[in-house]
């Protein structure tokens, strides 16, 4: 069913846009013009894999993933705002738990962080996450 | 001393075997990859390279000495060149026991290709994330 890739993209970022304490975030094909001196969050929704769970005809789908969250801070500044930001959102994708939005869960497999780099006028934190559902 | 060389044949089976299935997952790799990779000038795909697990190096293109980094016209042609060395790599593997492979790319801009970039305008592609939630 391709349909269930809104419904994993609502829940994922309806568990980000619910963080408290986090910078406005950019999401997927939304206009959004950063502010230079103003830290902000990227969004991205990669589906990755669809594979069948079992044998058999009409066999469930497993879908997997990756939610690329992406922190920018300005950039001079040291590393501790985004690294800040970056705890926080990986502390609310903790893996093996479950994201629900309306009954519909998506399950968490890993959230890590990398190193920060520059992209001037920014210093960015890349969170990927990696998520799975059986459907 | 026949009980020995029995086993030694069995573990050379074994061996074989797994160096088989390793290479196999290396195509898949490979086919993968390269599908997914963008192409601009034809640097980054072209960067990629399997090497033994330990083994050092690997490719290094840079779009700068490509005129300027300019859009190549047949960027199916540099996916083919990308496919064709990655098949040469896991061919160099050899046939001995394998311990397993790494895939690398050594292009200067690997790092904006796979995280993006606001300051070049350029989307994160996430290519060395996507192979590893595909093929773990």
């Amino acid at each position: 069913m391709a349909s269930i890739h809104s419904d994993i993209r609502a829940a994922l970022e309806s568990k980000l846009a619910g963080i408290s304490g986090i910078p406005p975030i950019a999401f997927d094909n939304v206009p959004y013009d950063p502010t230079t001196g103003t830290s902000f969050i990227k969004s991205l929704y990669i589906p990755v894999t669809r594979t069948p769970a079992v044998r058999g005809l009409n066999p469930s789908q497993r879908y997997g993933g990756i939610y690329a969250v992406t922190v920018y801070c300005p950039e001079g500044n040291g590393p501790a705002t985004a690294d800040g930001i970056a705890n926080t959102v990986i502390e609310n994708f903790e893996a093996a738990t479950d994201v629900s939005l309306n009954s519909f869960n998506v399950s968490i497999d890993y959230a890590e962080r990398q190193q920060g780099f520059l992209d001037t006028p920014w210093y960015y934190i890349p969170i990927n996450i990696g998520w799975y559902i059986y459907h | 001393m026949s009980i020995q060389k029995t086993f030694s044949d069995i573990r050379g089976r074994i061996d074989s075997s797994v160096s088989r299935g390793l290479k196999v997952k290396a195509k898949r790799i490979a086919d993968y990859t390269v599908m997914i990779s963008p192409v601009y000038s034809g640097a980054y795909v072209e960067s990629f390279s399997i090497k033994a697990r330990g083994e050092g190096g690997g490719r290094s293109r840079s779009s700068d000495a490509r005129d300027a980094k300019e859009r190549s016209p047949d960027p199916d042609r540099h996916k083919m060149i990308a496919l064709d060395q990655l098949y040469s790599d896991i061919t160099a593997l050899g046939t001995d026991k394998i311990d397993g492979f790494v895939l690398r790319n050594r292009s200067p801009h690997v790092r904006e290709v796979e995280n993006g970039s606001i300051e070049n305008n350029v989307p994160a592609h996430k290519v060395f994330e996507r192979v590893r939630r595909k093929f773990g």
